[in-house]
């Protein structure tokens, strides 16, 4: 009843659409027009050398779905990704949360300059984030199993990046420590954002602590929590870099870290350990695992327009 | 908004942010501590104290790196990546985020969709419109490939932003007849500054650290970005840590010094009173 | 953006203009071989001395984001002039798709160790010139094999007693980097080098056998039963892509099986040649030969598409001094490692790269049957446009190189890895 009267307020579509189309223009042009051209190379056999001649149709597809050819190996990599997502979700989206809400309450000044230290990590190249946390990890000279020898825990001392159970929550646990800081930025604008009037009134209202952020800053920052969600979600189904340095295109060992972005890349650029190099194959991969994330991604989006609005 | 039910909670706050500043810092120092080593003391001892401090580490990645230029480079393209990217991603975030039309929800996920491809898909065919507009080897296709591909991330932010926007202020602005360009310029730009800085942020940090495009698209040395020049220091067999180390301490500084001017621009927006109305 | 569109108008003149200036005398070369930037150096003043005035702009890419770079550069015509291929398949796939040029008429191959050319030969032509071998050694530290009173063996027993002796005083026998796939599977084709020998080599390459049959199942064998002698928690190791040479430069451990292009990262990490040694994998009796396995890594290959005929003659003309022994001993003089060209020797700064070239004169796998051999090159796929389907033929590498962690860890046996390699060359058995 309020929107229908707010509409009647506002103003002609053709007033505001103009703003709507540089940034649409320039998307389409830069990225949606290289993307829906690459496109065709998922019609192909072709290896990524050379002119574009062998024509297969439908023939990459078929391949993926045939459970003889890539169908395996595309599941496998996309449950890792899922999984990537669950473990990165306790990680970044819980503690994220859990570290914002401890840093919106604490002092002003601490806060500041611990939210400036969570961050740096984020900005380190993914590839030295791998290649540090590798040298800490190798089993035999690195700084952990030493310093867990030496605490008498050598039971701990495991191979963290070469076991099949253990590689994949290590590379999360990374890849959560590089990341940490954007979702608890995100989270804590959304608290400081929360008028003060509604804090106060609740204090009024004789509110603790818990009860504040079960009753008050939670549902406040719901919309927020969908986004972070959403990011994590993308994000952990984009992770490429951080799997590549620290087990290779492989994605080792026995591929228990191969998600899509690797699949993706060993498929298109070859490289050793391909199951079937080919640009062609790789582009109707990425095809089918994009219509995938989109199908998800929207769903999430959905879901935050019906949390945004009520 | 301080909750300080007690001493034992407020201890308990501070241990676990401390926690995990410990774990975030103490990679952060040895990583400052191995640029100053030798390169056997890197590899080997990666946790011992340095003997000697090889501050010539610093002085020889100067030199060998062609920093200074790489520098200039991703700083001029980073900052140009994100202008376009707020620019245009704050103008379609919010007639996204707060208007209702027809092909309001496709036209977004249109922009989320990019969020979704790898990009290193269209890598073949923008190399080729990069040739066809003669700006192979110039930072300038770098800036047109972050503005544009960034969108998709901060379109999705900003209108996300846009739509729990306080309404108040704008709802006057309609009632006295105000076009959406001012309402957009003087109440939503604004009201959007924290995020604004957030996203710019990202984009930043995702311009400078980029990687693949810069080295496919950039062919020679006076015109690389900084990740590409000084990954050259890897040779195939021959990897130069005592160099990459310090040139890689060097270039994460402009990005934190970036951070740090924002994180407190992003505060100041916040408390700026805006969003008391 | 509104101030964007000009600038980047005048930006886009101003770079057609300096290209159109600077073109004539530059040549582009592209490598993943950084190291080699010296010997580019000394080209350009070859060149420059019979009176081509170019200035080459040589371009190391790392070698993991080589090809794709180079791909997609070439895709669009605007390769280099002069690129490095990976010899064999990575070779073929331009010449298949005619990006680069047949160099038959315009060099001689004459001074060329014969078994090199097959790295450029494609269809009766050769689509460039071989730059290096490369031979897979067992290095060992000297001086833990010094303090507990251990000389190079003889056969694999004596091998075994080694690793078991260390073993037993605490030290790391081998160091192995099962992450890096692809050096782990090096040293299958290191130790089926001696193993299967150059009669059990023939009769692979002449289809008589496969990778099915006992001979090469007892090599995977062999692999898996050093297993106990690998560093705790081995599978872990590998990457930062250096461990094993950091392992032995830095005495963590004794041995490792490696190729001698990684001399230069174990000295860079403190290892003395000196204190280095090497020997090929022993024989399983005493008398019977071993064999190193070698392989051509590098070709230099001319790019098809070079607008400028001046740049065009001075690739002509830098290919041409590649096939010289000049140039030959330029490469081994400044990489310390093998030239395929005949008659050129290694400087005696060189101490162990010159030992592993006498052990590869002296005992060189022939022909190959793991990397770079005639099942490391499946056909150049999509040439044609009757497939109808997609390509899955992998040469005998890749398959070994995706055995490897599954074998390693115990995931299949032997004789389970050897049917999956032999499932994945099946193309070169089918012929």
């Amino acid at each position: 009843m309020r929107r229908a009267r707010r509409r009647s307020l506002r103003p002609r579509p053709l007033s505001y659409l103009w703003m709507l189309i540089p940034g649409l223009a320039v998307y389409l042009a830069f990225t949606v027009y290289p993307f829906l051209s690459s496109l065709r190379y998922s019609l192909y056999n072709w290896t990524g050398v050379g002119a574009l001649r062998d024509f297969i149709g439908l023939g990459n597809y078929s391949f993926i779905f045939n459970p003889q050819g890539f169908l395996h190996p595309l599941v496998r990599a996309v449950l890792h990704n899922v999984y990537f997502f669950g473990l990165s979700f306790v990680l970044s989206c819980l503690l994220g949360f859990l570290l914002a809400y401890l840093l919106y309450s604490v002092n002003t000044r601490v806060s500041a300059w611990l939210q400036a230290l969570y961050f740096v990590p984020y900005l380190i190249p993914p590839v030295v984030v791998g290649y540090l946390w590798s040298i800490y990890l190798e089993p035999g000279f690195g700084a952990i199993s030493r310093a867990l020898n030496a605490l008498g825990l050598s039971w701990l001392n495991l191979p963290y990046l070469g076991s099949s159970r253990l590689a994949l929550p290590t590379v999360v646990g990374i890849s959560a420590w590089a990341g940490m800081g954007f979702p608890v930025l995100l989270f804590l604008a959304a608290m400081i954002n929360i008028p003060s009037e509604i804090l106060d009134a609740a204090k009024i209202d004789g509110a603790g602590a818990t009860t504040t952020m079960t009753r008050v800053i939670f549902p406040m920052l719901r919309s927020t929590f969908v986004t972070v969600v959403t990011l994590t979600w993308l994000s952990s189904f984009l992770v490429f870099d951080l799997v590549y340095v620290l087990e290779g295109t492989q994605a080792g060992p026995n591929y228990a870290t191969d998600v899509f972005g690797t699949l993706f890349y060993r498929t298109a650029w070859g490289g050793f350990g391909a199951t079937a190099t080919g640009m062609g194959l790789a582009a109707a991969t990425a095809v089918v695992a994009f219509f995938f994330i989109m199908i998800i991604a929207a769903l999430m989006v959905w879901l935050q327009q019906r949390l945004g609005r009520d | 908004m301080r909750w300080r039910s007690d001493f034992w909670v407020s201890g308990l706050q501070y241990l676990i942010l401390g926690l995990w500043g410990l774990i975030v810092l103490i990679p952060l120092l040895n990583l400052l501590m191995l640029s100053l080593k030798s390169l056997p003391g890197i590899v080997a001892r990666p946790f011992s104290l340095p003997s000697t401090l090889h501050f010539s580490n610093y002085v020889n990645a100067w030199k060998l790196g062609d920093l200074g230029i790489y520098l200039f480079n991703t700083a001029w393209m980073s900052v140009l990546a994100v202008a376009v990217v707020l620019g245009l991603g704050s103008l379609a975030g919010y007639v996204l985020g707060r208007f209702d039309f027809k092909g309001n929800r496709f036209l977004y996920l249109v922009f989320l969709a990019g969020l979704a491809l790898p990009i290193q898909m269209i890598a073949v065919p923008y190399f080729g419109m990069m040739e066809a507009l003669n700006l192979i080897n110039s930072p300038w296709s770098l800036v047109l490939l972050y503005g544009a591909s960034g969108l998709s991330f901060s379109v999705f932010i900003l209108t996300a932003f846009a739509r729990n926007l306080p309404t108040e202020l704008e709802e006057a602005a309609w009632v006295e007849g105000a076009t959406p360009t001012y309402v957009y310029w003087r109440i939503a730009l604004p009201l959007m500054r924290p995020i604004l800085a957030s996203v710019g942020l990202f984009n930043f940090v995702s311009a400078w650290n980029g990687f693949f495009f810069p080295l496919i698209l950039l062919t020679s040395r006076h015109n690389m970005t900084i990740t590409v020049g000084i990954l050259s220091f890897i040779g195939e067999h021959l990897t130069e840590w005592q160099y990459l180390l310090p040139a890689l301490v060097i270039s994460m500084l402009p990005p934190i010094l970036v951070f740090l001017i924002v994180s407190r621009q992003f505060i100041r927006g916040l408390t700026s009173g805006a969003l008391k109305i | 953006m509104k101030h964007a569109l000009p600038a980047l108008t005048t930006l886009a003149c101003a770079l057609s203009l300096g290209a159109a200036l600077a073109a004539p005398s530059t040549l582009t070369v592209w490598t993943w071989r950084a190291q080699d930037a010296p010997l580019w150096k000394q080209v350009q003043a070859k060149l420059n001395q019979e009176g081509y005035q170019v200035h080459i702009d040589f371009r190391s890419i790392n070698p993991t984001s080589y090809d794709s770079v180079l791909a997609t550069a070439m895709d669009s015509g605007k390769g280099p002039d002069i690129f490095y291929g990976r010899a064999g398949e990575g070779t073929f796939n331009y010449a298949a798709s005619k990006l680069i040029v047949p160099v038959n008429g315009l060099v001689s191959f004459k001074n060329f160790v014969p078994s090199s050319l097959a790295a450029v030969h494609y269809q009766g032509k050769n689509w460039g010139v071989p730059l290096d071998e490369e031979a897979m050694v067992i290095f060992y530290n000297k001086q833990i094999f010094k303090t507990y009173h251990l000389s190079p063996p003889k056969t694999w027993n004596d091998f075994l007693t080694i690793l078991k002796t260390l073993k037993s005083h605490g030290v790391t026998p081998i160091s192995i980097m099962p992450i890096q796939t692809w050096l782990v599977a090096l040293t299958i084709d290191e130790i089926s080098a001696t193993m299967l020998g150059n009669q059990g080599a023939k009769s692979l390459v002449a289809r008589k056998m496969t990778y099915n049959s006992k001979p090469y199942i007892d090599v995977l064998k062999k692999l898996v039963s050093l297993e106990p002698y690998f560093e705790p928690n081995y599978m872990a190791v590998g990457s930062a892509g250096n461990e094993q040479e950091i392992a032995i430069a830095t005495g963590q451990a004794a041995m490792v099986f490696d190729g001698i292009y990684d001399l230069g990262t174990m000295e860079q990490f403190g290892a003395k040649q000196s204190n280095l040694g090497i020997f090929a994998v022993p024989p399983m009796r005493a008398g019977q030969p071993s064999r190193v396995d070698w392989y051509p890594d590098a070709t230099l290959v001319e790019n098809a598409k070079i607008a400028n005929p001046a740049a065009r003659a001075a690739a002509n003309a830098a290919l041409k001094f590649a096939t010289t022994k000049q140039f030959g001993s330029d490469f081994a003089g400044i990489a310390g490692e093998i030239s395929p060209i005949k008659g050129v020797t290694i400087p005696a700064k060189y101490v162990i790269a010159r030992e592993a070239y006498a052990l590869y004169q002296k005992e060189p796998l022939n022909p190959l049957i793991g990397i770079r051999s005639p099942m490391d090159t499946p056909p150049p796929t999509g040439v044609n446009s009757s497939s109808q389907k997609v390509n899955t033929d992998v040469g005998i590498f890749t398959a070994e190189t995706n055995e490897v962690q599954p074998l390693l860890s115990g995931k299949i046996t032997p004789a389970q890895a050897a049917a999956a390699i032999q499932k994945a060359v099946s193309w070169y058995f089918a012929k």
